[in-house]
Parts: structure tokens; sequence; C-alpha cells
């Protein structure tokens, strides 16, 4: 977890980052020549031609030098330039193009004359401290960690202190400067204090080298996969630079040198620092390839598109396990979840939001600029904005497929709960409608029966008891039929008792021998109503189409889902599905799934699968 | 005989209370729930108690409960169960741990006063009663099985009047058979159909626990 730090511009426009989905705009000129790309070698051309006018004395005589040295200033020149257009790598691309113009005032010395020599060693220390704090920038665009700040503080002491030393104790000759204009206030002048300050500069610069190293290293545990991966190769080249850039001061560190040595030295320093723009540029290179490639993989493993499938790539290309996604349902003005279930998701008016600890949420909107998902990402991808960007743009058109996949699933999963609403009403009128006919019909006909019993009983006359025993049996008929219509309604036993004594009476019933294997377990009404006549016509089915003989019924639960599995020995007539396509449908309507199987000799399987809370 | 009567239905209650004073039974109580009944008999106990299996509040076990409390509290008292449907689950919770004085009946059945008076007079006598749909159906359900395939025609009728609850003198009767026979007859039917119960063989001479074992038998086939 990295530590908070104070706000500044690049952190938060990033974290108000809006992903907009629309068309590739159209450009005139190839998209690697924009105005960013013309604005740096505009810069680099500038600085080179500074360079070229600070050294002109020197250059006169050194093509080779010449050529080495503007090349390196320009490239650094470009390399900040188009640093300094990204958001958060702002301020070292700000640091490396100052350092490539103090580059270029260093060789100013080679004119020996007026300002040149006494600007020179500032413009030297200055350039190393704005290329050093510049890498210690990147890419986060903050110095993140206490080593890095107390770093930087002591190096702008040791790196300005130095130089004043120089001239504040020293001649003019003995700092290699012989020239007559050349102004050098020297207010103290002391050849052995001078050579003392010249030993402590050198021991101090190798230990800022040294210790730059060690603030670097330090670094890396701390940072996320994606990110030390970026910034170790600019780290290893910082340091080698640092170490180099110290060594080739050593030699120079004298009294009385030549000044074509040390304009040698400097020569030498500035092919080497090159590296660190070049390894940054590779850097930014890697990212870019990556963003490429993100379009690419996204493309891959989202086909065929489904909800699930863009939520996963995602995760994958973004390496963000933890990663969620949310899908806007228009119809339902809501977001959905990737089962379609709709979720409340508390957003700020722009969109984003910080969630606990480090997690973000980014609202997507579609190219008419309506909503479309929200994606919350774990805190490790906040300096990989564009990354982010890319992964979202490239799954664009699949999230937009997706989402119409989405709304239909809401909109089904309405249907769904309508029918669900549908058949609980219809098991309140069931039962209630069975009640009447216990309560109401069938009390007064057996009310009948005793009536017509008390007849017989009482009289004397035979034919009359005749009568009345002839009046009882026809009662008798009545009622069978009444109660096996009241059964077809709804079975007593079935609200009393559950599935397992409801069947155990259907089973009895249906005059082929039934194994019942049935969870004691109670579900909800429309659950135990549903399948409880899902099995009625399985069984039926069973016994008049398929002529079973031998009938097994099996109710479990497992993993809250409901198992319902019929089975017969007789082989199923041409078009099962058929035949149970009313229980089907039933079973569909709370969600659930049919599947038969079998064929001539094997017997049938119908198995019915419905979660149950 | 003095009887008492719970039924929730006032039009059947009636019906059936006037048949039983028709038929010079005496309706000491009639009442419209299990708790009214218990609370008006608690002083003066009948001999028989007639329960309707559905009343308030839940209409279904209503009977079963009332039955078991009226033979916890007064014991000797015969308790005839009466049911609108033929439910083998409710009639097996009546009789799975008391088979003493109980009777199961389909209503149906109580509209014929022969039937009736029969089935009150088991259960006062402390006999098992369950009604023959019941038991039918159950043997039909089983008619293609191995084992009562094996038994003769005549072992049938013992088995399903045993399944009643008869005892064996009340089958000799019925069947014309000498009560020697009868025994022949439920000792072979035991055989054959290799029944047995957790506490040990049932004897062929105790109807009310052989009844048991005949039902459990019967059943067991449909769950196992």
């Amino acid at each position: 977890m990295c530590p908070r730090w104070p706000d500044v511009a690049g952190w938060t426009s990033i974290e108000r980052m809006v992903v907009v989905i629309s068309a590739p705009r159209r450009r005139r000129s190839p998209p690697w020549f924009g105005a960013e790309t013309r604005r740096a070698l505009a810069a680099g051309l500038a600085v080179a031609g500074l360079a070229l006018l600070a050294g002109w004395p020197y250059w006169r005589g050194h093509p080779a030098a010449a050529a080495i040295t503007l090349a390196s200033c320009a490239a650094i020149a470009v390399v900040g330039v188009l640093l300094a257009t990204g958001g958060r790598t702002r301020r070292t691309g700000l640091l490396f193009a100052a350092a490539s113009v103090c580059w270029a005032a260093n060789w100013a010395a080679s004119w020996d004359a007026t300002l040149g020599p006494i600007m020179s060693p500032y413009a030297q220390a200055t350039f190393y401290l704005a290329l050093a704090v510049g890498v210690l920038l990147y890419p986060g665009g903050r110095l993140e960690y206490l080593a890095d700040r107390i770093w930087t503080v002591l190096a702008c002491v040791v790196l300005w202190g130095c130089p004043t030393a120089l001239w504040v104790t020293s001649e003019p000759e003995w700092a290699a400067f012989r020239g007559d204009s050349v102004w050098w206030p020297a207010p103290f002048p002391d050849l052995e204090v001078f050579r003392t300050v010249l030993k402590v500069s050198g021991g101090l610069y190798v230990f800022l080298a040294v210790s730059l190293a060690v603030v670097l290293l330090l670094r890396l545990p701390r940072m996320g996969r994606m990110r030390r991966l970026l910034i170790l190769p600019v780290t290893l080249a910082i340091g080698f630079v640092g170490i180099s850039a110290a060594l080739t001061q050593k030699p120079v560190m004298t009294t009385s040198i030549p000044l074509d040595d040390l304009l040698h030295v400097y020569v030498v320093q500035g092919a080497v620092v090159v590296i660190v723009p070049l390894t940054l540029l590779a850097s930014g290179l890697r990212v870019r390839i990556a963003e490429l490639t993100v379009a690419g993989r996204m493309l891959r493993l989202t086909a065929p598109v489904s909800v699930e499938r863009v939520r996963d790539a995602l995760r994958d290309v973004l390496h963000d396990p933890t990663l969620e996604l949310w899908f806007w349902a228009p119809m339902e003005e809501t977001y959905v979840d990737t089962a379609g279930l709709p979720v409340t998701l508390d957003l700020a008016d722009d969109g984003t939001g910080e969630r606990d600890g480090d997690r973000r949420r980014h609202r997507v909107r579609s190219a008419a600029g309506g909503p479309l998902a929200v994606v919350e990402l774990g805190g490790a991808l906040r300096d990989h904005g564009s990354l982010v960007e890319a992964a979202l743009v490239a799954g664009g058109r699949a999230l937009e497929t997706a989402r119409l996949q989405a709304s239909v699933q809401a909109g089904l999963e309405q249907v769904r709960a309508a029918y669900r609403r549908l058949v609980r009403a219809e098991t309140v009128e069931r039962e209630r409608l069975a009640r009447d006919l216990h309560d109401g019909a069938q009390q007064r006909l057996l009310a009948l029966g005793a009536m017509l019993g008390t007849l017989e009983a009482v009289t004397g006359d035979p034919a009359v008891r005749e009568h009345a025993r002839n009046c009882r049996g026809e009662l008798m008929e009545a009622l069978a039929e009444l109660r096996a219509l009241a059964r077809e309604v709804q079975p007593a036993l079935l609200v009393q008792d559950g599935l397992g004594p409801a069947l155990e009476v259907v089973a009895e019933r249906l005059g082929t021998r039934v194994a019942l294997d049935v969870t004691p377990r109670r579900f909800s009404r429309e659950i135990e109503s549903t399948l409880y006549s899902a099995l009625c016509e399985a069984l039926s089915y069973a016994v008049d189409r398929a002529r079973a003989t031998q009938v097994s019924v099996r109710v479990g639960e497992k993993d809250g889902r409901l198992v319902a599995e019929v089975g017969l020995d007789g082989a199923a007539p041409a078009a099962p599905a058929a035949d149970l396509a009313g229980l089907t449908g039933r079973i569909r309507a709370l969600r659930g799934e049919v599947e038969v199987d079998g064929g001539p000799g094997t017997g049938t399987t119908v198995r019915m699968d419905l979660p149950c809370e | 005989m003095r009887v008492a009567v719970a039924e929730d239905s006032g039009i059947f209650r009636q019906a059936l209370v006037t048949l039983l004073t028709t038929v010079g039974i005496e309706v000491v109580v009639s009442a419209g729930s299990g708790e009214e009944l218990l609370a008006l008999i608690a002083e003066d106990p009948p001999d028989v108690a007639i329960v309707d299996l559905h009343m308030p509040p839940t209409f279904t076990n209503e009977g079963v409960v009332a039955a078991r409390r009226l033979l916890a509290r007064h014991p000797g008292l015969g308790v005839l169960v009466l049911s609108a449907f033929n439910e083998t689950p409710q009639a097996m919770e009546l009789f799975r741990d008391q088979p003493r004085g109980v009777g199961y009946l389909l209503k149906d059945h109580v509209t014929d006063v022969d039937n009736l008076r029969s089935a009150l007079e088991r259960v006062r006598s402390g006999e098992v009663v369950i009604d023959p749909d019941v038991v039918t159906r159950l043997v039909e359900a089983r008619h293609r099985e191995q084992e009562l395939a094996r038994l003769s025609g005549r072992e049938r009728e013992v088995l399903e009047l045993m399944a009643e609850g008869h005892s064996n003198a009340g089958i000799g009767k019925r069947l014309h058979l000498s009560a020697r026979t009868v025994e022949d007859h439920v000792r072979a039917i035991f055989t054959k159909l290799k029944i047995t119960s957790p506490g040990g063989p049932p004897g062929p001479q105790d109807s009310n626990k052989r009844v048991l074992a005949v039902l459990t038998w019967l059943r067991a086939a449909e769950t196992r």
C-alpha cells in the first residue's frame, strides 16, 4: 500500500479519468507525428542550437565531440518535452527539458571569457540534479518515499554548494580558466584550501552517486509488479550514469588542469547520460505496446461475447483479479451485475469515487454518451490510466454488446419475476379453491350421506331402505369425483407434510412400483407446488406414454439447487420433450432447467433442476 | 355407548350426531375443535371420541394431534379419527407408537351405520381399526410384487383383514373360518412375506402390533 500524498495536478487528472468510447477521430498527419512530436522536435533543435553556440570554440577543433554532444542534448530535450505532455510524467519531462538546457549552457565554459566559466559548474550540477530528481519523480509524478526527499535536499546542498566553494577559494587559472575577460570574484583564494575543496567535492559526488543508487534500489520492492517492470531499466541507467559521472569527474578535480581536458570529460559525460532518456523512451514504448496489444487480447478474450467474458477479459489484461463490472440496464434505469440482478451503486456526480482502500470506480459511457457500465479497479492500476483506457476502448464494442445482453437478461429476469408472482398467486388460489371444495361442497355431500344413513336406519320400509342405500352409493361416486378434482387442484398433504408424503399418495394411486427418495426439507410454496405438479406430470407420462413398470423418483438439494430426477424403465416415445412441454414451462418459470435423456432399451430419465434460494 | 364428537363442519357434525342418536348411541359432547373436545370431556370421559382429521387452524393433521392428547390423558378411551381423504401418511402417523384403541375411518364409510357402529365398538374394546380402502390401495399398489403373488387368494383376504386391524376371531367370523385355520393362514403369510419388526417377530396373536408390522411392510415398498 502506498502512502497518501497531498494532491497534485497529475494525480487528480488520472483519478477523474472518464473513458468515452467513440469512433476514432480522423487525422491528417500520421498518428505518431502529432502536435506533441512536432513540439518535441522543435525543442530538441533549439537546445542543440544553444549547445552549438555555447561550445563553439571547442567544436571547431572537435567535430565528433560536437556531434555526440549536440545529439545527446537534443535527445534529452525531445524526451523531456514528450514526457511533459503526459499527465503524471509532466514533472519528469519538465526537469529533463531543463537538464538539456543546463547541459547546453555548461558548454559556455569553452569560451573561457566573461560569465561562461563561473556559470558552467552550476549548469553541470543542475543538469545532474534535474536528471536524478526527474527519474525519482518517474512515473508517479511525486517523491513518494522519505528517502527520495532526503536525497533530493542533500543533492541540492552538495551540487550547488561545491561550485560555490570552487570560485570562493580559487583563482580562475587554478580552475582551468585562463582567459582575460573571465569574471571570477575569488574573494578568498588559497591554494591549500582549494585543494581540500576539490578533494571533498570529489568525495561528495561519489557519495551522491552511490546513495542515489541505494535510494533507487530501496524503492523497487515497495512497488507493484507493473510499475516495477516500468522503472527497473531507468533505475539501472541512472545508477550507471551517476556513478560513471562521479568517477569521470574525479580526475579533473585537481588544480590547474588544461581546459581541453575538462571539456573532454564533459563530452564523455554527455555521451553516457544519453542512455537515461533512451531507456525512458524504451519504457514508454513498452507501455504503448502493452496498450496496443491489449486491444488484440481483449478482442480474442471476449469472443463470443458475454457479460462474464468481458469482465474476465478485463481482469486478465489488466492483471486485476478483483476487477468488478456492472452494466447499465436502460429499461430499468439501474446498474445490474453479471447475473442480471439489479445493484445499487453510490457514485459521485462525476462518476468516480474511491472505495475501501485504494479501489476506484470508473463510469464508462457509450458512443452516444449514455451510461454503459461501471468498472471497479484495484489501486495498483492507478498509474496505468492509459492502459485501462486502452483496454476499455478495445473492449468497447464487446461492452456494448454485453450491455444489450445484460439488458435482455434483466428483461428476462422481470418476465420471470412476473411469472413467479403468477405462480405464487396461482398457488394461493389453488389452496383457497381446495379448501372451498373440502369445507363447502364435500362436507355438504357427506352430511347428505349421513342423513341418508339415518333414513336407512329408521325406516321400516325395505323399499325406502333400498332406495336410500342406492342414493348413498351414487353420492359416494360423486364424492370420489369431487375429491379427484380437489386433489388435482391442491393436495392438502403437500402443504402439511411436503413433497415426500404428497408424492407417496400419488405413487400409491399410480398402480406401478415407484421407489421414492425425497428429501424431508421444506421449500417455498411455489417451488413445492410447481415441482409437485411437474412430478405428477412426469409420473403420469411414465405410466401412460412410456408404459414404465419401474419408476424411481429422487428429490434432493445440492448447492442451493433443488434437483428432481424421475427414472423409468420404459423407452420414451418419439418426442418426450414435446410430451413434457407443460412441465418444462413451469420449471423454467422458476429459473430451472429440464433435461430428458434416454433411448430404446435404456429407459428414460427426466431431470429437473431449479434454484431453491 | 357414549361418544363425543369433534368436527368443525357444522352441517356434517349435525348429520353425524343425528345418525348416532338415531341408532341408539348417546352423544354426550359435540365440539367444533379438538381443543374444545378436550376441555369438555375432561371431567367425564365418554367411551369413544370421534375426531375429524382436518380442523382449524391449519386443516391438516389436527385430528392426529387431538387423538394423541386424548389417548395420553384418558387411557382406555377409544378414538376414531375421520378423514375425508385417503391419506396413508396421516394414518401411519396416527398408529405410529400406540396402536391400541385407535381407528382411522374415511368419512364415506361413516354414512353406513353398520360400518360406523362396528368401528366404534372395536375401538372401544381396544382394537385397531384401519379403513379397508387404505389397506386395499396399499395392497393394490403392490399387486405386482413377487412376495404378494406367492399368497393364495384366501391368504390375501386374511392379510387385508389383518391390516384393517381385525383380530383372529374377527377374521374367522368374517371369512367363516375356525380360529385354528386363521392362525395357520396368518403364520403362512408372515413366513411368505418375511415380515419382521424391530421389536422381534410380531406374534400372530397380538393383532394390534401385527397390524403395524403389516402396514409397515406394505408401505415400505413405496419408499424403499
